[in-house]
C-alpha cells in the first residue's frame, strides 16, 4: 500500500469502495434479504399452477406474465422503501453519519452507493424470479426488452427516491420505519404489486391511481406483455423521482435531531 | 512561534438559549499539542468542532491550514483528521472494511496494515465493529483519524474506555506524531494526559476560555494541575483569577 499517493481519490473509486462494503454489510443481513426474496417466490410458487395461456381478463396476457410484472416491484419496493429509509435513519440516529461526515466522504457518494447497493439487490431479485419464471412456469420473453428494462430502471428508481426521502425526512429510526410500513403495505396491496389490479375493488383501483408504484407495476406489464411504452406511467416515475430525490438532497441532515 | 494551523478569532456558537461557546479566540501553531480542558458541558466539543468546520459559529472567523472550512471544506478534510467522542460504524462492518473506505476517501494515507498494528488491532482486522470491545473500537477510531496522514488531528477524549497499558501506549504513539510534526488538539478531562502530552493548554468553562498557557503557567502556585484546575473552574467567579499564564 501506497504511503504518498498525491493525486487525489478518484470520486468514482471511492463509490465503488462504498458501494461494494455497504452491499457486504447487506448481504450479512440474511434476514432481510430472505424477506424481500422469499415471499414474492412463494407467491409465484403457489400462482404457478394457473398457467400462462392468454386470459382475457388480462387483456389477452398470460397471469404469469401480469404477476410477474408485480413482483418485481415489490421486490424493488420492499428492498428501498422498507430497507433503505430505514438504514440512512439508522446511520444518522447512531451517528455514523456524523462520523463520515469529517471525512473528505461527500454526501452524494454515501446517497449514491446506497443506491447502487439496493440496486444490485433489485437485479439479483429480478434475475431470481424471472429464471424461476421463465425454467418453470412458462413465463413468456419481454414483447419489447428496451422497454421492459427502461421500465424497470424507472421503476426501481422511483422506490430507492422513496427511500431517500423517507430516511431524509423523519426523524428517527423509529418514526421511519413506522411511515415506511404505512406507506409500503398498503400500496402492495393496492398497486398491483402482489394482486393484478383487475382483481381488485373499484375503490381500491382508484387509490392505487395515485401511487407511483402502480405506474411501476403498469410501465413494466405493458412493456412486457404488449411490448409498447407506457410514458405517461415512465413520465410519472421519472419526475416522482426527481422531485423526491431534490427533496432528499436538500433535507438531508448529517445529524439527529 | 511557529506557523499558525489553527486560527479562531472571537467565535460564538449558540444552541438555542444555550450560548455553547463565547467569543473565544485561540491559536494553534504547527507541531503543537494543544489540550483543550474544561468540565462537562463547558463547550470543548463545540470549540473544536468549530475550529475543524464542523460547525459553522454564529460570529467570528475560522482559519484551518490557512483555509476557510466553511468555504472549502473537502481541501480541509483531506488534511486534518478528527477522532469524534461517541462515534460509530456500522455494527457488521469489519475493520478492514472500514479502513479500505476511509483509505478510498483520502488523496494520501499510510499503510493501514501498520496502523492496525501500532494501535493493536491486527488481530481484529476481520473482527465486525460491533464485536470489537470499548478499548478496541476507541483504537480503531484513533487509527482512522489517522489513517489520512493529517496534519491536525483533533482527538476528542482520547484515551477514555482505555486501560492504564493502552492509555501510556497511546500516550507513546501521540507522542510519536509530535515527534513527525504532525499537530494534535487533544480535548480531555484528563490531568495527568494534559500535563504528560500538551505543550500548551486552553481551560474553557462556561464556553469561556478562561485560561491558556503551558501546563507549568497553568498550574502556577498550586502544587498540581488538577488542583490549579479545578480552582479555575470553581463556580466562584472570584476563584477565577489566575496569576500565571495568560489571563482572559
Amino acid at each position: 500500500m501506497s504511503t504518498s499517493t498525491v493525486a487525489a481519490p478518484n470520486p468514482l473509486a471511492t463509490l465503488a469502495t462504498l458501494t461494494r462494503v455497504e452491499t457486504a454489510l447487506l448481504l450479512r443481513e440474511p434476514a432481510a434479504v430472505l424477506f424481500t426474496l422469499a415471499l414474492p417466490v412463494v407467491l409465484l410458487v403457489l400462482n404457478g399452477q394457473v398457467g400462462n395461456d392468454p386470459n382475457p381478463r388480462f387483456g389477452g396476457a398470460g397471469a404469469i406474465d401480469v404477476l410477474m410484472a408485480g413482483y418485481l416491484v415489490y421486490v424493488m419496493a420492499t428492498s428501498a422503501i422498507m430497507g433503505l429509509g430505514e438504514t440512512l435513519a439508522d446511520y444518522r440516529d447512531r451517528g455514523i453519519l456524523r462520523r463520515l461526515r469529517v471525512t473528505p466522504l461527500r454526501p452524494w457518494q454515501i446517497l449514491s452507493s446506497h443506491a447502487l447497493t439496493h440496486l444490485a439487490m433489485t437485479v439479483v431479485g429480478v434475475a431470481v424470479l424471472v429464471g424461476l419464471g421463465a425454467v418453470a412456469y412458462d413465463l413468456h420473453r419481454p414483447a419489447a426488452i428496451g422497454a421492459t428494462v427502461l421500465a424497470l430502471f424507472a421503476s426501481a428508481a422511483s422506490m430507492i427516491a422513496i427511500g431517500f426521502v423517507l430516511g431524509a425526512l423523519l426523524p428517527s429510526v423509529r418514526t421511519t420505519q413506522a411511515v415506511a410500513a404505512a406507506i409500503y403495505f398498503p400500496a402492495i396491496f393496492v398497486s398491483g404489486a402482489l394482486f393484478p389490479r383487475e382483481v381488485l375493488p373499484a375503490f381500491a383501483q382508484r387509490i392505487g391511481d395515485f401511487l407511483p408504484m402502480t405506474y411501476a407495476v403498469r410501465s413494466i406489464r405493458e412493456a412486457w406483455t404488449l411490448g409498447t411504452v407506457d410514458w405517461v406511467g415512465l413520465g410519472i416515475l421519472a419526475g416522482t423521482t426527481a422531485v423526491l430525490v431534490l427533496v432528499a438532497v436538500r433535507m438531508f441532515r448529517w445529524e439527529a435531531r | 512561534m511557529n506557523e499558525i494551523v489553527v486560527e479562531m478569532t472571537n467565535i460564538s456558537k449558540r444552541y438555542g438559549s444555550v450560548l455553547a461557546v463565547q467569543s473565544m479566540t485561540l491559536r494553534i501553531a504547527r507541531g503543537e499539542v494543544f489540550g483543550v480542558l474544561g468540565p462537562n458541558g463547558a463547550g470543548k466539543t463545540t470549540t473544536v468542532e468549530c475550529a475543524i468546520g464542523l460547525r459553522n459559529p454564529d460570529s467570528g472567523t475560522v482559519t484551518v491550514l490557512g483555509l476557510d472550512p466553511a468555504k472549502d471544506p473537502d481541501a480541509v478534510r483531506q488534511r486534518v483528521g478528527v477522532q469524534l467522542q461517541q462515534a460509530v460504524l456500522p455494527n457488521r462492518m469489519k475493520v478492514k472494511e472500514a479502513l479500505a473506505i476511509f483509505a478510498s476517501a483520502y488523496a494520501r494515507h499510510g499503510d493501514p496494515a501498520q496502523l492496525l498494528e501500532d494501535w493493536g488491532l491486527t488481530g481484529q482486522r476481520s473482527t465486525a465493529f460491533g464485536a470489537l470491545s470499548g478499548g478496541q473500537k476507541q483504537r480503531l477510531f484513533i487509527a482512522l483519524a489517522l489513517l489520512g496522514e493529517p496534519e491536525v488531528v483533533v482527538l476528542d477524549e482520547l484515551t477514555t474506555g482505555l486501560d492504564p497499558a493502552a492509555r501510556r501506549d497511546t500516550w507513546a504513539l501521540i507522542e510519536g506524531l509530535r515527534d513527525r510534526g504532525v499537530t494534535v488538539l487533544l480535548v480531555t478531562h484528563a490531568m495527568d494526559e494534559a500535563e504528560a502530552l500538551c505543550d500548551r493548554l486552553a481551560v474553557i468553562d462556561h464556553g469561556q476560555l478562561i485560561a491558556e498557557g503551558t501546563p507549568d503557567q497553568i498550574r502556577g502556585e498550586h502544587r498540581t494541575l488538577e488542583a490549579a484546575y479545578l480552582h479555575l473552574t470553581s463556580p466562584r467567579p472570584a476563584a477565577r483569577t489566575l496569576q500565571n499564564g495568560q489571563i482572559r
